[in-house]
């Protein structure tokens, strides 16, 4: 099976937030809590870049080899999902994450802070049950169970947000660069996978 | 043995005080990231 | 907008300031790599774009901008966690495995080479209030807290490799949901603890020249002898510093982790995270060692925090000076145990 990673062509992306949008929506995530979010580095100065990043889902992922319960689980396609079941909110995820993807669903202590979410790339839960109602409930959609990519991805609108196998993206990306002679690099990759796309 | 059990005593009542007050204090992400005069719907 | 501010105060440091910022940004334009270029068409992004490679080369994390109200969303990338997660993987559960296992391994191993130490010639009649009921108060709610702080940390720590593959996933976490809550709120009352053994004993615990004397006859554990000492001995002394330091230092970390971004940022909670963890189970080992002479390691010692009151001979043998000091004030030891 393809290992599934996300790829934000920095020099595409216009800040427009419609993944962030996208991905409220298509999830219903609670209000307060961004899944996906676009970061823009050097604002206003020559050289702006604008970044959607999400969870990466990470190959060896720092936050399942901290997970003091052992709740997060790697599937097939190398998504990274977490049980809510197991999760105990302790925020170890969240101090081991390089992309600041955990979040929970109350502030100011840990003590209470409730079940720690995160972008599933459209995936669901690990519970199986796939599209049911609960797994919506409480992890969002499984877009990738009907076939379908993340809907950030999906629907952005210069396609500067890729998702899918890993080495198609990557490939897409290369041949982008090439074709117009530069890219600021696939955001992210070194840390989340170890590797980059090289040009 | 009784100052032992006494300190259990307010062993128990200190953490569950200070769980009280927390709780209180803690406020749900929808409401802390609200923009200013929004219709916040706090059930998760 | 900075650009304003900058105007109304034209002090000499703020342009010192704009001079350096210009130069930098020069700099950094200037050493950006130079590729063949892409097709003329206006202005060439090429060299004034940021790079991912550039920026995780020169800074700790990437922080930019961010439109939605959570701004600590702004960081984009903080490679920091790989270093604690390493830490947390590795160094922290052997550390963990040597002071918890090592420290119960010497105990054992002193007990049978050393044995209890007994009062010589048997316990006495005449008793001594070693401990009034708020010293014993403070002690326990101090000791109470430690103690489940250290099991439901030491569970954080070590529970996965140890409980998780006996227990299986579900009643696990259950358990661990649980400890997790008690270590938030108990810390509490621990504080609170070693607040008040501060206050109350810090006094009768700062080094003096008798401990040091104490501690060339190597403190009673070597032979017979038994130094002279105060109402706390030398090493006494070391156990209350470790608690109000160790302690201390615990309750900070402990607060700075249960409110994140109140005192620190991510990578200061990974650095209270070490800090935490590594204390915390150096002081375990200390505490084992504070606890088995307590109790079993030498008999009458329990009494001091039983009922306050401890055997007239023990006091005198561990305790010289301080029982002096007591019979002078009071003029006589209680004849017997009075009912608490």
């Amino acid at each position: 099976m393809a290992r599934v990673k996300f790829l934000c062509d920095a020099d595409r992306c216009i800040e427009c937030n419609a993944c962030v949008t996208a991905c409220k929506n298509a999830n219903e995530v609670p209000w307060g809590i961004n899944r996906r979010r676009v970061v823009t580095i050097n604002d206003g100065k020559p050289g702006e870049r604008s970044v959607s990043m999400a969870c990466m889902h990470c190959t060896d992922a720092p936050c399942a080899a901290v997970c003091p319960v052992d709740c997060f689980f790697t599937t097939a396609d190398g998504v990274v999902l977490h049980s809510k079941d197991l999760c105990i909110g302790c925020g170890y995820c969240f101090y081991a994450c390089p992309f600041g993807a955990p979040q929970y669903p109350k502030l100011g202590n840990f003590g209470s802070r409730g079940k720690m979410d995160k972008c599933t790339y459209c995936s669901g839960g690990p519970e199986g049950a796939d599209g049911s109602a609960a797994e919506f409930a409480k992890y969002g959609a499984n877009r990738m169970a009907e076939g379908k990519l993340p809907l950030c991805a999906e629907m952005c609108s210069t396609k500067s947000l890729l998702a899918g196998d890993g080495e198609i993206i990557a490939q897409i990306y290369r041949e982008r660069v090439l074709k117009r002679g530069y890219g600021s690099g696939s955001w992210g990759w070194q840390t989340a996978y170890q590797e980059t796309v090289n040009v | 043995m009784r100052m032992f059990l006494t300190a259990v005593v307010v062993m128990v009542a200190l953490s569950f005080g200070a769980a009280a007050v927390l709780s209180v204090v803690q406020q749900p992400v929808a409401v802390a990231f609200a923009t200013k005069g929004a219709r916040v719907d706090v059930g998760e | 907008m900075f650009n304003h501010t900058i105007l109304r105060r034209p002090t000499l440091r703020r342009l010192a300031l704009v001079l350096l910022l210009g130069l930098a940004t020069h700099t950094a334009m200037a050493q950006a790599p130079v590729r063949p270029s892409a097709p003329e068409q206006g202005m060439n992004t090429d060299t004034l774009e940021v790079k991912e490679k550039e920026l995780l080369g020169q800074m700790r994390r990437i922080e930019g901008t961010i439109s939605i109200p959570d701004s600590r969303a702004a960081v984009l990338i903080q490679p920091d966690g790989r270093t604690w997660r390493d830490y947390r993987r590795g160094p922290l559960l052997w550390i963990t495995a040597a002071c918890v296992l090592g420290t119960l391994a010497l105990l054992a191993l002193f007990y049978v080479i050393k044995g209890r130490m007994l009062i010589a010639g048997g316990r006495g009649v005449a008793t001594l209030l070693r401990f009034g009921s708020f010293e014993r108060f403070m002690h326990w709610l101090t000791a109470g807290s430690w103690c489940v702080l250290a099991l439901s940390g030491l569970n954080m720590v070590a529970g996965r490799a140890v409980l998780l593959p006996l227990l299986g996933n579900d009643a696990f976490s259950e358990i661990s949901h649980w400890l997790k809550l008690s270590h938030n709120f108990v810390g509490f009352p621990f504080a609170a603890g070693v607040i008040l053994m501060l206050l109350v004993w810090v006094r009768a615990n700062i080094p003096n020249k008798v401990d040091i004397e104490w501690f060339r006859q190597g403190g009673g554990f070597i032979g017979n002898r038994h130094p002279p000492a105060e109402k706390f001995n030398g090493g006494q002394k070391v156990v209350f510093w470790i608690v109000v330091l160790g302690g201390g230092s615990l309750a900070i970390t402990g607060f700075a982790l249960l409110f994140p971004f109140y005192v620190t940022n991510i990578f200061g909670m990974q650095i209270a995270q070490v800090v935490h963890g590594g204390i915390a189970v150096l002081m375990i080992a200390a505490m084992f060692g504070h606890i088995y002479i307590g109790s079993v390691g030498m008999e009458g010692a329990i009494d001091a925090m039983n009922t306050g009151n401890v055997d007239l001979k023990w006091a005198k043998d561990h305790h010289s000076l301080w029982v002096a000091e007591e019979l002078a004030k009071t003029g006589k030891p209680n004849p017997q145990q009075p009912a608490e």
